[in-house]
């Protein structure tokens, strides 16, 4: 079943220039309406939104209309030796914990790209600690962290 | 009534003083920055992933390299980024870290519509390397870049080669020469007949300031 609340886009190892979009399920075409859509939403985040967390490897940034980036860098690196990390976008308001989680422990099994032990536990919590606040608890919180720098 | 008047006129003068001093500190201050800056207008920079596009923009902001390089995921803006060359500022209206990935063409291209200078990369190792579908891929681009540019005004269009130290031609005085020399640069001749061409290795800092030297150079001579 497709999931649009949830999003993920990496780009391919070999540097070819080639994405591969992946909705939680099913693979999508670059080319597709969908992939545009996912593409659009995490530019967005990444130009409006605020950097709800961030450590080595990952990094958490939202906007208030629900829209979450979620950046995962695994373990494998490109042909070059750069680090290649994972995109995901998410919408906070319609996902729930549990589709969310279930996503991301797909990645490793999916996608073939690996992680640290207790990454991504690690980084689903600092998703998951966003879900469920409403509309007014994420203003409240982007504007603390816009202005005052945390919340 | 006493007190308001030398209230109203103490007022006056302190701001008075404030006014003019203020202003002479600006004026000295002004005097002090003021460097002369060329404007070279917006430039609109594309390649294919790996070919170098942030360490370039890292250059021209006077940084070195990352050690640890990282894929760019997403659109990074530079509004009026400015670099120095040979002692003097030039100014550039804007120039965009993209990621090289099919996605992100049209948006390119349509900074190619509106930017005034397009430069575009070319990752050498992979160019030379004839069993890589790299060549095709940078075939396309540059069709698309000549389709994009021939709808508008003329504009500056200058090709970099990079990573040329992993090339053959890295040991030769003249490898500019030699690169446009070869078979390989035939595929950029038969869709741009004259181009701007320099090959550079972006790890190293002689080559980088050569490079940029020669980019203003070719803007300044043909505005």
């Amino acid at each position: 079943m497709q999931n649009p609340s949830f999003c993920l886009r990496m780009q391919s190892l070999d540097n070819s220039s080639e994405e591969i979009y992946w909705n939680g399920v099913h693979f999508f075409p670059p080319a597709s309406d969908d992939a545009l859509r996912c593409l659009k939403e995490g530019d967005f985040v990444y130009e409006n939104g605020v950097v709800w967390d961030s450590e080595e490897g990952v990094e958490v940034r939202f906007h208030y209309n629900g829209l979450l980036l979620l950046s995962l860098t695994p373990i494998e690196l490109d042909e070059a030796g750069r680090m290649a990390p994972l995109s995901i976008t998410l919408n906070l308001m319609r996902l729930s914990k549990n589709e969310f989680i279930n996503n991301l422990q797909a990645i490793t099994g999916s996608l073939g790209r690996s992680f640290p032990p207790g990454f991504l536990e690690s980084a689903a919590n600092k998703v998951t600690g966003l879900m469920g606040k409403g509309y007014f608890g994420l203003l409240i919180r982007f504007f603390f962290v816009k202005y005052f720098g945390r919340f | 009534m006493w007190h308001i008047v030398f209230g109203v006129v103490g007022a006056v003068a302190i701001g008075a003083i404030k006014y003019f001093r203020s202003d002479e500190i600006k004026l000295v201050a002004s005097t002090d920055a003021y460097k002369p800056t060329k404007n070279i207008g917006a430039i609109a920079l594309w390649g294919v992933p790996n070919s170098g596009k942030s360490t370039f923009i890292k250059r021209l902001l006077g940084k070195s390299p990352d050690e640890q390089k990282i894929q760019t995921s997403f659109t990074k803006k530079y509004p009026n980024l400015e670099f120095e060359s040979d002692g003097i500022t030039y100014s550039i209206e804007s120039i965009y870290d993209m990621p090289g990935v099919e996605t992100r063409k049209s948006e390119w291209l349509e900074h190619v519509n509106k930017a005034r200078n397009s430069i575009y990369l070319i990752n050498l190792e992979k160019f030379f390397d004839e069993k890589d579908s790299y060549s095709r891929t940078v075939k396309q681009h540059l069709k698309e870049l000549k389709e994009a540019l021939d709808k508008n005004k003329p504009k500056n269009l200058i090709v970099v080669g990079t990573h040329l130290d992993k090339t053959k031609f890295s040991s030769s005085n003249e490898p500019n020469n030699l690169i446009q020399q070869s078979i390989q640069f035939e595929l950029i001749r038969e869709i741009f007949h004259s181009v701007w061409f320099y090959s550079v290795n972006l790890l190293d800092d002689n080559s980088c300031i050569d490079l940029i030297k020669s980019i203003v150079g070719d803007i300044d001579a043909k505005s």
